[in-house]
């Protein structure tokens, strides 16, 4: 190991914090900057958007995935809306009857606005309708050409049974009228006989009687016979002034309506049907009552009688106003509110519906334009998913219960026409969502080709800082913010670069930077300062950070209180300062924890006590495990390692995980194996590989701050500080007061790079490196560990053969 | 030119006063129930009592009896052998739906209503039952093949009934006016507008010569009421019953003791557009 020890020294202040100058801005305040249109360090996403929308094709519907509050929607937005603007406005959407078939209404596609027009055409058609149908059928003229029809059947039929009633009376034979049916009976003076005196009649009277009789039957029969085609020749005579008289009373009111859609060949067609429909019910519709029904119970629905209400226009798509293509976002994209749906309504106890019930969903309104849909939402709500998926597929949206699209339902109800959708879909959520529907749906990579991938880091450049700044000035315009002083600004930007984590990087979580510019102007109101100033910025961080400490707090406090008991002074062997980090929601604030390591004779096995009760995760256990190979490769390496040791981070009741920890555990391990005390001063993270070398680890910053609090509490000494990984300092965003203990000497953060550089700061020793004869010099940790390793293995070998002699014996 | 009778003439007390018993006769067929409804509402503006009287005739009981009678079947128009018992029973059946009719138009317009059957000639059983009455009201039907049945009686009823009668035909004309031929019987007046303002009808009143004509329009003041009033065209009672007989007319009134009004042939004037006749007695 080639580690100069001597060299490792404690990080100068100003490389614990990047600190913006604002000197070094040019400008004075974010009014002078121009507002941002673009999003910052979000090129590829952009690229990507850009494709999406202009990419006319099937599936190329687009994903923008990425951590929340990073501008995902704002950007989509503004790049949907710029290109929708360019774009014509869509058609209207209307369902009307379907005469043939009721059940299955028809859709209509109407130029933007004549959806509107023609939906009021229609209504004062309706509305005209009855009162132009009861003139004509009112009329003196129907009336008496009624008459005309309906005494022709009478008279023909009176006339057919005078001429047979004539013929009995001239044989003095009377016919007439009972409850079975006509009779022939024989008269005299007028009157019927009776049985007496027909039986007193001669026999040749009576016969002539019967024959008669019998003959007037016959053509009465025949008659009579002819009557149901007589009937029929007058209903049909009937049904054919009734639809002259209704074609008479309605055809202008038609023909009108054809001159205005005479360009529309489908409203046309509509009409059409309209008037046959008219004329088949034109009796039903004259006779419909006015308002309420016999019993008061009203005969007609809100829009008015069902007969009327079936030339209406059921308008769901209107377009009339627009002058483009439309953005539509969908807070709750359920199923229905998706898809649209067919309401019912409760009529004397029973639910009916009609085609007027049907409502559009967000597809239908962002039919020819775009849709805009948070994964999420659309995954959590039952079917929508699905529903998309199917419309997306069939490239039409049919409008169905779910239960029906389940096929859960078989009660009769409406069937309207699907209707032919052109939409580009934006789904906006987390890259999690991302990866799993491209896991588990096979149909999402084939409907959602393109994905958008935002950032949520992006480079700390001049050029960057500038589009933030212009960022910041955007911020505080859109929200009527106060203006930001450069100092301001430049606080925001040391924010966002901790929020990075990084002192290299800065954050694309628009959201939080966003709360705390509001924030920020809340307490420069409250200093009644007209601008928002690096205090005012400051003060909101803290404030929130204040907010949200209340755990942080009570865990440093029950530290103070010695319930937790970590020291920061003296010194133990086999004990040292760990570092974790909890997450409470989107606050992280760093734990110190006391790690300690235990030995003693055994067959090499390193046990982690957090993995034995289940309390560790893999990458825990994993970060012991490489302990026992750099213990076994680094020391005696021809002898069998020979220790049993235990490591376990000390009052810790919950879940452990990371492998941050394992550079902690080893110094533990090497302390205890070379009995050598460690300085309690200092706290430690960092993992490690197999050959001592000391690897990055994340939250460096919190993890820091958490000792750091825990030592400003109890009193700095200047003794106390941490040992974080090298390759971690470039991460480094402290907190000015950790920063200021730093510079003055009281507080030390020390950057290693490996084991060796680490246990010489811990213990105060050389580490040691391995001499020519193969030997760690005396003095050294090294040297002891080594020793003591070699001791624990001769007595196992020693143990090892007076067993195989207690054996033999 | 139609004038709207005034509706809240229903309700005055007219020379209609003093009306208690009104007879309908009750048959099957359309124009019978047209009779009957109108009959109910006039009993019930008089408050008077509503009496439906069936005949059974004998002469149909007798013509079942004979050995060579045999029936058309009114549904399929074929023979079959008929008895008394059977007539009886059809009777029976047909009383039985003139009583329903009868009921369900007492309790439509809210009249103490009676059912009668009698058996016998049906001129006789109604002229008898007439007597007793201040209204016949019954219909007609066609001219022919009706022998026996209301048809005929209805001319037989106009020209001897002791009381007023209303000869119905289907009520299929709402819209036409009652036309009253006045001879200075103001109880024709008082039918007329009472049945117009009950039937939503226009009151026209044709009165016989001039003076008349003074004396409706001064009846008409004196009852706050409207109606187009005209002196006949004609004075001879076979010119006016054509020119009845052609007007479009909804119901005509009658005074059958005027000159005119004795004279009028009832068949003519109900052979015209759809036009009911009631004679004033």
């Amino acid at each position: 190991m080639a580690s100069d020890p001597g060299a490792v020294q404690p990080l100068s202040a100003d490389a614990l914090c990047w600190r913006c100058d604002a000197r070094h801005l040019t400008f004075r305040s974010t009014e002078e900057l121009e507002d941002l249109t673009d999003a910052i360090g979000q090129d590829r996403a952009v690229e990507a958007i850009r494709f999406s929308i202009g990419m006319e094709r099937p599936g190329y519907n687009l994903f923008a995935l990425g951590p929340e509050g990073t501008g995902k929607h704002t950007l989509v937005r503004h790049h949907l809306d710029a290109e929708a603007e360019g774009r014509p406005a869509p058609f209207d959407w209307c369902y009307i009857s379907n005469f043939g078939e009721l059940r299955k209404p028809q859709v209509l596609r109407l130029a933007a606005g004549r959806g509107a027009a023609f939906q009021a055409d229609m209504a004062r058609f309706t509305g005209e309708l009855r009162d132009a149908l009861r003139a004509a059928f009112e009329s003196d003229q129907y009336r008496t050409s009624r008459q005309v029809i309906e005494e022709a059947f009478k008279e023909r039929h009176e006339q057919a049974m005078a001429a047979v009633e004539e013929e009995g009376r001239a044989q003095n034979i009377a016919l007439m009228r009972t409850p079975a049916g006509f009779v022939f009976a024989p008269v005299s003076d007028g009157k019927v006989v009776t049985p007496e005196v027909f039986q007193a009649f001669p026999e040749d009277e009576r016969k002539r009687i019967e024959a008669a009789i019998d003959g007037l039957q016959k053509k009465l029969q025949d008659e009579l016979r002819q009557t149901p085609l007589w009937m029929k020749e007058t209903r049909d005579k009937l049904r054919k002034l009734n639809d002259e008289t209704a074609m008479f009373a309605v055809g202008h009111m038609i023909a009108a309506l054809r001159a205005r859609y005479e360009d529309l060949p489908e409203v046309l067609s509509y009409l059409d049907d309209v008037n046959r429909d008219v004329i088949e019910n034109v009796e039903t519709i004259v006779a419909a009552p006015d308002k309420d029904g016999p019993d008061g119970v009203s005969a007609e629905t809100a829009d008015g009688h069902p007969l009327f209400r079936r030339y209406r226009v059921n308008l769901i798509v209107d377009n009339a106003g627009q002058s483009h293509a439309p953005v539509v976002y969908e807070d709750d994209p359920t199923y229905d509110r998706l898809l649209g749906r067919v309401e019912h309504r409760a009529e004397m106890g029973t639910l009916v519906t009609d085609f007027h019930l049907i409502r559009a969903g967000a597809l239908h309104r962002a039919n020819g334009g775009y849709l805009i849909l948070d994964a999420h939402k659309l995954l959590t709500r039952p079917m929508a998913w699905e529903g998309l998926k199917r419309a997306l597929k069939a490239g039409e949206v049919r409008i169905e219960s779910a239960a029906q699209a389940m096929g859960l339902l078989s009660t009769v109800t409406l069937e309207p026409e699907p209707i032919a959708i052109d939409v580009k879909i934006v789904l906006v959520g987390e890259r999690r969502l991302y990866y799993l529907l491209s896991e588990l749906d096979p149909d999402f990579s084939r409907l959602f080709k393109v994905a958008a991938d935002f950032d949520e880091r992006i480079e700390r450049s001049d050029e960057n800082n500038l589009r933030f700044a212009r960022l910041v000035a955007t911020i505080a315009r859109r929200e009527r913010l106060r203006p930001l002083d450069c100092g301001g600004v430049a606080r925001a930007l040391e924010f966002s670069a901790r929020q990075a984590g990084d002192a290299e990087r800065l954050s694309t979580q628009l959201e939080d930077l966003a709360d705390v510019l509001r924030e920020a102007d809340y307490w420069a109101g409250a200093e009644k300062r007209d601008r928002i100033t690096a205090d005012d910025v400051q003060r909101a961080v803290d404030a929130n950070v204040y907010r949200l400490d209340r755990v942080r707090e009570r865990i440093q406090e029950e530290i103070r209180r010695g319930t937790i008991t970590i020291d920061t002074d003296g010194a133990v062997a086999g004990q040292v300062n760990g570092l974790s980090v909890m997450q409470l929601g989107g606050f992280a604030f760093g734990k110190p924890s006391r790690i300690t390591a235990r030995i003693r004779l055994g067959k090499g096995e390193v046990i982690d006590i957090e993995r034995e009760v289940a309390l560790g995760g893999p990458l825990h256990s994993k970060g012991v495990l490489i302990l026992s190979g750099y213990l076994s490769a680094h020391y005696a390496p021809e002898r069998p390692l020979s220790l049993s040791a235990s490591l376990v981070f000390e009052q810790s009741y919950g879940g452990v995980d990371g492998d941050s920890a394992s550079s902690t555990e080893l110094y533990a391990l090497l302390s205890a194996i070379a009995e050598v005390p460690i300085e309690q001063g200092f706290a430690v993270t960092g993992s490690v590989d197999q050959y001592g070398r000391v690897q990055a680890i994340g939250g460096v910053n919190e993890k820091i701050e958490g000792f750091f609090d825990l030592c400003a509490a109890r009193g700095l000494t200047g003794g106390q500080g941490v040992l974080i990984p090298a390759a971690n300092v470039k991460h480094l965003m402290l907190h000015r007061r950790v920063v200021e203990a730093a510079r003055d000497g009281r507080f030390h953060v020390h950057a290693v790079e490996t084991i060796a550089q680490g246990i010489e700061i811990l213990t105060g020793m050389p580490a040691g490196e391995r001499g020519a004869d193969g030997a760690f010099p005396a003095g050294s940790v090294n040297h002891r560990v080594e020793a003591r390793l070699i001791q624990l293995a001769e007595a196992r070998r020693a143990f090892g053969r007076s067993d195989k002699e207690a054996g033999e014996s | 030119m139609t004038a709207p009778a005034d509706p809240d003439s229903t309700a005055r007390n007219l020379a209609t006063q003093g009306l208690k018993r009104v007879l309908v006769a009750l048959d099957p067929a359309a124009e019978c129930r047209a009779a009957l409804e109108t009959a109910a509402r006039l009993a019930a503006q008089w408050e008077a009592e509503l009496v439906g009287l069936f005949v059974e005739e004998s002469e149909l009981l007798e013509a079942a009896a004979l050995p060579v009678t045999q029936v058309i079947r009114g549904s399929d128009f074929t023979l079959e052998r008929l008895d008394r018992h059977a007539m009886e029973r059809g009777l029976k059946a047909w009383a039985a739906q003139a009583e329903a009719h009868l009921a369900a138009a007492a309790e439509r317009w809210r009249v103490q209503a009676s059912f009668r059957v009698a058996r016998g000639n049906l001129a006789e059983a109604l002229l008898a039952e007439a007597r007793r009455s201040d209204l016949l009201a019954l219909g007609t039907v066609g001219r022919v093949s009706q022998r026996g049945r209301i048809g005929a009686t209805a001319r037989l009823m106009a020209r001897q009934a002791p009381c007023s009668v209303l000869v119905m035909r289907r009520d299929e004309a709402p819209g036409l006016p009652v036309v009253v031929v006045f001879e200075g019987g103001e109880r024709a007046l008082a039918f007329g507008a009472e049945l117009a303002g009950l039937q939503g009808r226009g009151l026209e009143i044709v009165a016989a010569n001039a003076d008349l004509l003074a004396v409706a329009q001064a009846w008409l003041e004196r009852h706050d009421l409207r109606a187009t009033v005209e002196q006949a065209a004609a004075t001879e009672a076979d010119r006016l019953s054509g020119l009845l007989g052609s007007r479009a007319a909804g119901i005509v009134v009658l005074e059958r003791a005027g000159p005119l009004g004795g004279a009028i042939d009832t068949d003519r004037v109900l052979a015209g557009p759809p036009s009911s006749v009631i004679l004033v007695g």
